[in-house]
């Protein structure tokens, strides 16, 4: 059986957003959350490959500094700072498997906030399936150190040999005198202590797994099946408005002539224009709507002399010269230890991206 | 033209002074907040703004609000709680029948509507009834498979 997980959606609100944050803002909003055990890595440490993933195209305009993960409270909570966003991926429930086998901690007590630019670590985004394999290692590292260093502090707050210590659910305890113990919350007790190794322990082996490589609910399907959950269509601040914009029947087409006083008449419309941009405001989506069905425009199209059989000779000619985001390795080795080679071209209709609204929200062509 | 509307949304007794032209899916998901019903293609051609009027699976972004006067409107929010999820939300947790979620809501009660009026349908019939609800992130399978479930346990809950 499955065990649920709740969904921690609302974060406290108790840290002003600010345009950036560097290693010294992020302990103080820790200290205003209550403090406890914060674990950073830095960017420089990272292979190359995994750095270029992790700073995509901005490169040495990222911070590097600064990536903290983890923080644990004295309660025994762990909240873990993920840069990603969960989209249905799955992330916020893998990661919180991945902090809570390395920590050694009930998978339930790993509370996930994702994508908070006023806590989270600074990343590329999100594509490219590079959370679980280029962003889990950092999850899992910081779970490990700060597992290191928890047995480093429990080993004095016990006075107890480090090689006697055993962890279970966040609690250590000595294996010869088990009434001997302390919870992890216990040993941070709401300091804020940083701490970065040197050298990292090892990792779990994937045989010593009890918490990753199980099935657990995904944390947000309850909140998705009763509606509740909140993208970012569903966000409405005061005194908002929607906006629909005319579309152009083609690519270059030119407007000719536009009018728009029927939709000028309509109550709280607002017509905006700029050159050929034309869109309403209003503050109802289905209000924009309409004012957008009463303008009337007349519109030139190109004589492209493109159609659907000559659409992909068309790409490849005006297609921008390539752009070498990274690279590594070597085609023509990797090309000479191929066993087989199948070279073919395969030509689709040509379709339009469709991202409307959501990421992954189902949507017009 | 501005009219009261009376009807019954999730239970619960609703009188709106509003322009009956508007559109339901706007006036759930602003005039009352409640944006479980989503708004995606908006032409009635993706499965997302699905409610429920009268028992009957609906486009709400193609609904007037005018159209519901006198009837009864279920949205997500109106077929399940917290702790006391529908046999067909449990279905879908269970069966792992999402992934963003954004067309989950019009799914479930589309499948609602099939249950009520079939409640054994074979594959088939549950697809045919979802083929008008589009999934972008390839949860096909599952979904049909959680529908299969929450059938069984409704026929279960009836014997």
């Amino acid at each position: 059986m499955k065990k649920e997980a709740p969904f921690i959606q609302n974060r406290i609100e108790t840290v002003p957003p600010s345009p950036s944050m560097g290693r010294r803002e992020f302990l103080k909003r820790m200290g205003l959350l209550g403090g406890g055990l914060v674990i950073y890595g830095a960017l420089e440490d990272l292979p190359v490959e995994a750095r270029t993933l992790r700073t995509g195209f901005l490169g040495s305009r990222v911070p590097t500094d600064f990536n903290a993960f983890l923080r644990i409270s004295p309660d025994n909570q762990v909240t873990c700072f993920v840069g990603k966003i969960e989209m249905g991926q799955g992330v916020i429930t893998s990661f919180a498997q991945m902090a809570a086998e390395e920590l050694d901690v009930a998978y339930e007590s790993v509370e996930m906030v994702l994508g908070d630019t006023d806590l989270c670590p600074w990343d590329a985004g999100t594509w490219g399936s590079l959370s679980t394999r280029y962003y889990g290692i950092f999850v899992k590292e910081a779970a490990c150190e700060a597992r290191a260093v928890l047995l480093a502090m429990a080993t004095e707050r016990l006075s107890c040999p480090r090689e006697r210590l055993s962890v279970k659910n966040g609690v250590v305890s000595d294996r010869e005198r088990p009434t001997v113990r302390v919870t992890y919350g216990e040993l941070t007790a709401g300091r804020i202590i940083e701490r970065h190794l040197a050298k990292l322990p090892p990792l779990k082996p994937a045989s010593a797994y009890t918490t990753s490589g199980r099935p657990f609910l995904r944390r947000d399907a309850i909140q998705k099946v009763l509606g509740k959950a909140r993208f970012a269509g569903d966000i409405r601040l005061p005194g908002m408005v929607y906006a629909r914009i005319l579309r152009p029947p083609a690519h270059g087409a030119k407007l000719r002539r536009v009018d728009t006083s029927r939709a000028e008449t309509m109550k709280e419309t607002h017509v905006i224009r700029d050159r050929d941009l034309i869109a309403v405001l209003h503050p109802h989506m289905d209000g924009a709507a309409r004012a957008l069905a009463l303008i009337q425009a007349d519109w030139d199209l190109p004589k492209t002399g493109i159609d659907d059989q000559t659409i992909f000779d068309h790409l490849l000619a005006n297609a921008p010269a390539p752009v070498i985001a990274s690279e590594a390795g070597s085609l023509a080795k990797g090309e000479a230890r191929a066993k087989t080679i199948l070279e073919e071209t395969y030509l689709n209709s040509y379709v339009g991206p469709c991202t409307h609204g959501d990421p992954h929200g189902p949507g017009k062509r | 033209m501005v009219k009261t509307i009376r009807f019954t949304l999730n239970d619960k007794p609703v009188s709106l002074d509003i322009d009956e032209e508007r559109t339901l899916l706007w006036v759930l998901r602003t005039d009352l907040g409640l944006t479980g019903t989503k708004y995606s293609c908006g032409e009635g051609a993706c499965g997302a703004c699905t409610v429920l009027v009268d028992g009957e699976a609906l486009p709400s972004c193609q609904t007037p609000v005018g159209f519901v006067a006198g009837r009864h409107v279920t949205t997500i929010e109106g077929i399940g709680a917290e702790g006391k999820l529908h046999p067909i939300q449990q279905a879908f947790v269970h069966h792992d029948a999402l992934q963003c979620g954004f067309c989950t809501p019009g799914m479930i009660l589309k499948a609602h509507s099939l249950l009520v009026s079939n409640p054994s349908p074979t594959r088939t019939e549950i697809i045919e009834a979802l083929d008008n609800h589009l999934c972008r992130c390839g949860a096909h399978v599952r979904i049909v498979a959680a529908v299969q479930a929450a059938a069984e346990m409704l026929k279960g809950a009836k014997s």
